[in-house]
């Protein structure tokens, strides 16, 4: 009555909620900025979350400490993260008379172990839910994106997040088959910062290595070159420096990464029983994520697959409509939820 | 050019540009990754045949994107064709869920201010409600204790004392309770009154009180009766300004308890009085009495004499006079 019903898709980049009957009232950064305090009391109290607290990411003096709670698709530090979900849902609970207590979807990555789910779900209870359900990834993606999940044919989902990515064949809604493989964008930017320092000695940091994967990465090989000047300290004479990056470095310093993804999604194929592997081969593969905005990522799939490759409308969100529909629709579609 | 799409026919602009590029139909289902018959499908808008609307809109982006084109106006014309009423693309609807959220905001605004208005104006009745309570108690208080004050000043302190027991003088008790106070008056060396004589109180005699009561049998009688009789009456006469009062003389033959209220039950005389005396009493009619030795004592009402000799029951009489 006074809390409307949210979905949350706490994702390690992103974190975005859905509320019901209104859409996305929510896409801020995952990041906390905590101000540690002074004196006999070390008090810890947040400075900042979401954008404002992901400006600060490393850029931090002393007492502040700018923290990403989430760390490969799960919890890594609980207080944090539940102080961050309460934060969001306090901004999206627009009746600020009374304490919000809303029913909660949450996604979690299919590769989470138990102990994993339960912190979300905890954390979640501990930001005022009244109701936890959690619903796996690639399940919420395969909603999201429209797929026929009630229906008896496969559906294959790939879904590149920022901590995880997460491949799911989905029939008759369910989960035939799912892989969580811990390489996603986060791991991406790892890459291209570990691959400057080594070809050039110089250091950036994992800001500017999100800003070079957005601008001018690439997954093809064949795509065409861009080029784009970064700025970093050189290791050897400790100063600053100035650089230009192409396409195809940043192709070649994610070449791991990638390789990783397809093989996941060979992987999957190979699991797949028959019957469902037709289907996809017939459909094809539906990307989702912000994975999925990377330059040509389609073109490589398809040339290494040779499936037809789907990018969904604003695969940024996906997922958390996803949550979003199986909230609104838990009846219709029976149970996708996550029982424990 | 390819641009002019048609509105209804996505698939005859992508047969179309594919023509106009040179490309044979085998050629584009191999760069897609789709079988001939999709693409067949497609270039046709036979929609029915292909899977569904998330698949086939990326069939069309992929498609576009090979040819060149912009994808956008095809898909649109996809969905327009496919579900007309459903159009709404993302922007769309984030702008509605915007001016639903703000339209919500103000209403639920509205509708805070209104609880806290009605609210507010609740609390301020009751405390409006309350504070004429508190006025109304307060007048009440004061006029009890104006009321006590003045039957205070005619009777003297001792009445507080027996003023408990003086609401049931019916019982016997109410003879021996004068005697007491008048023992502690005695004790006080306040000589007041007399303490009634072993020959007219048969109860009283049970009592030490008798014993001693002597003591207290002083000499100043005869000076009080005339200060007394004048007290009462002014009095009265100072209460019941604008109507004339009524007037009750009382002839004691022998010593009494007498206890006399006005209309408003306020006491107008509540004592022991000595034998051989008159005391006149004014106030408002109806006259509640009780006397403690009835047969020693007559009254007169507005002049005339009363007989209440049916009211006697053995030495004690209650009755109402001047009734109304």
């Amino acid at each position: 009555m006074f809390s409307s019903d949210l979905a949350i898709d706490l994702g390690t980049a992103n974190t975005l909620i859905w509320a019901r009957d209104k859409g996305i009232v929510l896409d801020e950064p995952s990041v906390v900025a905590i101000r540690q305090g002074h004196g006999s009391r070390q008090s810890r109290s947040i400075l900042a979350v979401g954008a404002a607290a992901k400006r600060m990411l490393g850029r931090t003096p002393g007492n502040i400490e700018a923290i990403r709670p989430m760390k490969e698709g799960v919890i890594a530090d609980f207080t944090v993260t539940g102080e961050m979900l309460k934060y969001f849902i306090r901004r999206v609970h627009e009746n600020r008379l009374f304490q919000p207590s809303p029913r909660i979807v949450i996604c979690v990555p299919c590769g989470s172990t138990q102990v994993e789910r339960r912190a979300i779900r905890e954390s979640a209870m501990a930001a005022g839910a009244r109701e936890v359900y959690l619903i796996e990834e690639p399940m919420a993606a395969a909603v999201g994106a429209e797929l026929p999940i009630e229906d008896p044919t496969g559906s294959m989902v790939l879904d590149i997040g920022g901590g995880t990515t997460e491949v799911g064949v989905i029939s008759l809604g369910g989960i035939v088959y799912s892989a969580s493989l811990r390489v996603a964008g986060d791991r991406m930017d790892e890459a291209i910062v570990g691959y400057v320092r080594r070809k050039y000695g110089l250091l950036i940091g994992e800001a500017t290595a999100e800003k070079i994967k957005k601008k001018i990465a690439t997954a093809s090989k064949d795509s065409d070159i861009k080029e784009m000047e970064i700025k970093g300290r050189h290791i050897a004479d400790g100063v600053p420096r100035s650089l230009m990056l192409n396409s195809k470095e940043i192709n070649e310093a994610l070449q791991e990464c990638l390789t990783a993804i397809v093989n996941a999604i060979k992987m999957a194929l190979e699991k797949t029983p028959p019957e469902l592997g037709a289907d996809i081969a017939e459909k094809g593969l539906v990307v989702t994520g912000g994975g999925a905005l990377l330059r040509d990522l389609d073109r490589l799939l398809a040339d290494q697959t040779s499936l037809p490759i789907i990018t969904t409308e604003d695969p940024l969100t996906c997922v958390v409509r996803g949550c979003g529909r199986a909230l609104e629709d838990a009846e219709k579609m029976g149970d996708v939820f996550l029982h424990e | 050019m390819t641009e002019e799409v048609d509105n209804k026919e996505p698939g005859l602009s992508l047969a179309r540009a594919r023509q106009e590029k040179g490309l044979a139909m085998d050629e584009v289902a191999t760069r897609l990754h789709l079988s001939a018959a999709q693409v067949q499908s497609l270039e046709e808008n036979d929609f029915e045949s292909l899977p569904e609307a998330t698949y086939v809109k990326g069939y069309i982006k992929n498609y576009a994107k090979l040819l060149g084109i912009d994808p956008a106006a095809l898909i649109a014309s996809y969905i327009e064709r496919v579900n007309p009423r459903k159009n709404d693309t993302i922007e769309t609807l984030a702008i509605n869920q915007q001016k639903l959220k703000s339209s919500d905001d103000t209403k639920v605004m509205y509708t805070i201010i209104g609880i806290v208005v009605l609210v507010i104006s609740i609390i301020g009745i009751w405390i409006g409600t309350q504070g004429y309570d508190e006025k109304n108690a307060g007048q009440k208080n004061t006029n009890v204790t104006t009321t006590e004050h003045t039957s205070d000043e005619l009777f003297g302190p001792q009445l507080e004392a027996q003023s408990d027991d003086g609401s049931e003088p019916e019982n016997i008790e109410g003879l021996d309770e004068p005697t007491d106070t008048l023992l502690q008056a005695a004790e006080q060396q306040e000589p007041q009154y007399p303490a009634a004589p072993e020959n007219t109180d048969p109860i009283s005699t049970a009592t030490p009180a008798t014993k001693i009561s002597p003591p207290a049998v002083e000499t100043n009688t005869k000076q009080e009766p005339a200060p007394e009789e004048i007290q009462v009456a002014k009095k009265t006469e100072g209460l019941v300004e604008n109507e004339r009062p009524d007037e009750i003389v009382l002839f004691f033959e022998e010593n009494s308890w007498a206890d006399i209220r006005d209309k408003n039950d306020k006491k107008l005389l509540y004592k022991t009085i000595d034998e051989g005396r008159v005391v006149t009493v004014k106030g408002k009619a109806p006259f509640k009495i009780f006397l403690g030795n009835a047969n020693g004592v007559k009254l007169s009402y507005n002049g005339r004499q009363v007989n209440f000799d049916k009211y006697k029951r053995g030495l004690i009489a209650r009755f109402t006079v001047g009734k109304r």
